[in-house]
């Protein structure tokens, strides 16, 4: 007691002596970051399709640096892909300043040149960011403005073209945002238990066309509204948009079904998309229903930008984003062109005072995301391709998981997550792969840590899918042993069994082992990568199959 | 008052931005055939198609490239070049390899297949800031350059030589403009109508008719050096004699020839001629 009492007044004096020095010296600059490194071998291997590679070893790296001094900050990315990580676009393929900026932000004005990631409303409109492990970055490269003119009102204006690798987009993008926060606009209702807030976007993007067969609008626009309102534990936050004829390669729609043959050209019609969110949570029991709708929802600022290139909105994930890698094995992403779903997580504690299951978190979760219902135009000069009610549900489902969690700890050494799973996946949608028929999988998992003294942990997972269709079933064994606050090992095994596509089970052996110290954090691995595909938030990327040893250090500073 | 500007300005821009099309098709813009019999050299075009028989969208680009063809005819030099894991073989449904060493060294050099197939390029040159282009770019990339009066006038004779299994091929080239940059001259072997199975959309097509197909490139992915520069009228020759694959079918195959450009690689001019069959 003692001891950690002289550890928090330790603690507390560092932080006051660094304020105060902070503010002895107001005009001194201070500098941060962080680095990364990911290196990966390759060894061709023919049971899981992997290739060698020319290079033997590949990595990714980039470090970031941000300098800020009173009102202003500068900010440099430095990135490095010698060459990328398989899976990764090969336009990334160099080295370089791959995103850079200046800020000045005062209270009432915020101006950004160079590169940056922002966001309107839930991003439905316009979102730029980035992901690594996606490797996804459609940062804007041009001039941002942020304006503040009274309390609750923020207004934003962005201007530039989008980061493609090392290069840019072909097409401009101009937006403003405006953000009413009524609470704040008017001192009276600052109090009250109401809190409304509302906004609206618009988004435009511009891009020369000369195609001699169709005349593509230079310009398309998108706009959108939106409101958020919370009321003590409830949340309910919508946003509508609506964008102009937008042709692309994205929206490609066979014209003429009916006759066997392809007749693929661009959709002219207009695109809308519905999301709704809400949230209600007491003690020991919450629930949240997210709902989205969509119909030719691809808007990119260049129409003949294919796979995760050049998005200017984000469309977001509907169902749950599963840890657990069975779960996980399938992940569903968004469908731009036509998708309506609805997600449904309920959390529920037993009070403790019940014998046996009193202390036990119960989630459940219900996600299920079709087609739109439509129906093709015959006679279509104005080529808008279909028909459909954006509340018309289709009976193709591309998606949908019901799963059960629960969560106990047994005792003070003991914790125990258990899930079930069932879940219907459209691959031939999702992933492309032609003529496959829906997986429908039951996934268990069995999660337990046991808590050894103070200092040591073990983990062990435990889990199986079972399917009939594409690669047949899994099971998988993981056992993880943490020696806090510095080591950790882990060994894995994914085991298909029963593929009808391989003549011989096949394993995917892993094992990490790691190292952690302040903001740095080595791990090292060997082992075997299964070809899928990974998504964070809807957005996904494929993986191919590897197999060799794997290196990756990040650092904070 | 700063809010009031930012209102107008806003609103400006909203009624601006945004251009409604009404008829989405355009116009005819009139005959786009090329035809090669007319006594002035025209414009030809090489319109590559990279592709793999397990990517289901690839048809859908050899449709594309097939359209421009029709629209487009002499213009047009179409090949096929099989690249990448798309393209690898695969058990019993896809036993054969289409790829060739040129067509990886292309694929290497110009990083196509790791973005994802199909891509194309347009006689290897920017179009809208990109050299590798989408299949739905290739139509817009071809109508800006088939008016182009060409650089570069390329006269073939051919023989194939069915018994020796060997071909033969007598190139004269004559410049029409004045170009001060090393030039290249290049040589593609393409075979036609391969009948072998292809994934698509709709499934594994088991007969699908292959079109185009890059076989052979006897002087390297990117051609052997022709000239440092060349004037108006300049003319060269080469000879070319290289072994024939009994695989190929003679009289489904044709040899593509081009000039090109040896610092950028981007094509000048392109010419393609059915063998005589010895």
């Amino acid at each position: 007691m003692k001891r950690s009492l002289q550890i928090l007044i330790g603690l507390f004096l560092l932080v006051r002596i660094h304020s105060v020095s902070a503010q002895d010296k107001p005009n001194e600059g201070q500098f941060g970051g962080n680095f990364e490194i990911s290196m990966q071998t390759y060894k061709a291997d023919s049971i899981i399709n992997a290739p060698a590679v020319d290079e033997k070893m590949r990595a990714n790296a980039y470090a970031n640096f941000i300098y800020t001094k009173g009102k202003f900050s500068f900010g440099a990315r430095y990135e490095a892909y010698l060459n990328p990580l398989l899976g990764y676009d090969a336009r990334y393929t160099g080295h370089g300043i791959g995103y850079r900026y200046g800020t000045y932000k005062s209270d009432e004005i915020e101006v950004t040149a160079g590169h940056f990631y922002e966001q309107f409303g839930n991003g439905l409109i316009f979102r730029t960011y980035e992901d690594k492990a996606l490797g996804y970055d459609n940062a804007l490269d041009g001039a941002r403005v942020k304006f503040k003119p009274v309390s609750g009102i923020a207004l934003t204006g962005i201007l530039g073209k989008q980061k493609l690798y090392f290069e840019h987009g072909s097409g401009i993008i101009r937006g403003v945002d405006t953000d009413f926060d009524i609470n704040s606009i008017f001192s009276q209702l600052s109090e009250k238990a109401l809190k409304v807030r509302f906004g609206g976007s618009f988004v435009s993007k511009f891009q020369d066309a000369s195609d001699p067969i169709y005349n593509y609008p230079e310009n398309v626009a998108a706009g959108a509204g939106r409101i958020s309102l919370a009321y003590k534990g409830l949340n309910l936050n919508a946003e509508y948009v609506k964008k102009s004829n937008d042709p692309s390669s994205a929206n490609f729609y066979d014209f003429e079904p009916e006759d066997n043959k392809t007749n693929l050209a661009p959709v002219f019609r207009d695109g809308e998309a519905v999301y709704l969110s809400t949230s209600w949570s007491t003690k020991g029991f919450g629930f949240i229903f997210t709902g989205m709708t969509l119909d030719n929802m691809n808007f990119r600022s260049d129409r003949f930008a294919t796979g995760n290139d050049l998005n200017i909105n984000y469309l977001p994930a509907l169902s749950k984003n599963h840890i657990y890698a069975l779960a996980a094995l399938y992940p569903f992403s968004t469908q731009p062109n036509g998708q309506i779903g609805a997600n449904t997580e309920l959390f529920y504690k037993i009070p403790k005072n019940l014998a046996i299951i009193g202390g036990t978190h119960i989630a459940l979760n219900y996600a299920r995301i079709t087609a739109l219902d439509k129906t093709d135009i015959l006679i279509d000069p104005k080529m808008d391709g279909y028909t459909t009610e954006i509340f018309k549900l289709s009976k193709d489902i591309f998606y949908e998981d019901f799963n059960i969690e629960l969560y106990k700890k047994l005792s003070k050494s003991v914790k125990v997550t258990a899930v079930y799973m069932h879940q219907v996946y459209d691959i031939e949608q999702i992933q492309g792969k032609s003529g496959e028929e829906n997986i429908v999988s039951d996934i268990a998992v069995l999660d337990m840590t046991f808590k050894l003294g103070k200092f040591h942990a073990i983990r062990t997972e435990v889990e199986a899918l079972f399917s009939q269709q594409y690669n047949g079933n899994w099971a998988m064994g993981m056992l993880e042993y943490t020696f806090a606050p510095h080591w950790f090992l882990s060994v894995t095994d994914q085991v298909n069994y029963d593929n009808p596509h391989a003549a011989e089970t096949i394993h995917y052996y892993n094992t990490y082992a790691g190292y952690i110290s302040g903001g740095n954090r080595l791990q090292v691995g060997y082992g075997r990568q299964r070809e899928g595909v990974i998504c964070v938030g809807g957005v996904c990327r494929n993986m191919p199959a590897a197999n060799g040893f794997s290196v990756t250090l990040s650092s904070t500073f | 008052m700063k809010l009031n500007i930012y209102i107008i300005f806003l609103f400006l821009f909203i009624v601006s931005a945004c251009d409604v099309i009404d008829k989405p098709l355009k116009e005819n813009e009139g005959n786009t055939c090329g035809d090669e019999t007319l006594p002035i050299p025209i414009r030809k075009i090489l319109v590559e198609d990279y592709t793999g028989q397990k990517c289901n969208n690839c048809p859908l680009a050899a449709e594309v490239l097939h359209e421009i063809k029709a629209d487009y005819c002499d213009h047009i030099i179409p090949i096929a070049v099989h690249v990448g894991s798309f393209a690898t073989p695969s058990g019993s449904i896809f036993p054969n390899d289409y790829r060739t060493i040129a067509g990886t060294e292309l694929d290497d050099f110009y990083g196509i297949s790791s973005i994802g197939l199909p891509q194309g390029m347009v006689n290897r040159m920017s179009y809208q800031d990109y050299t590798v282009l989408n299949k739905d770019n290739w139509r817009a990339a071809v109508h800006a350059l088939f008016q182009t009066p060409p650089d570069v006038d390329i006269q073939i004779t051919t023989t194939y030589d069915t018994l020796q299994n060997k071909i033969y091929a007598d190139i004269n080239i004559t410049t029409l403009n004045a170009m001060n940059f090393d030039l290249n001259i290049g040589a593609y072997l393409t075979e036609d109508s391969i009948i072998s199975p292809q994934l698509s959309h709709e499934g594994i097509i088991s007969n699908y008719v292959h079109r185009h197909m890059l076989r052979a490139a006897p002087l390297g992915a990117f051609g052997e050096s022709l000239a440092s520069s060349a004037s108006i009228g300049n003319k060269f020759s080469k000879s070319i004699t290289f072994e024939a694959d009994t695989v190929w079918k003679p009289e489904h195959c044709e040899l593509i020839i081009f000039v090109s450009n040896a610092e950028t690689g981007q094509i000048i001019q392109a010419e393609s001629e059915h063998f005589s069959l010895k």
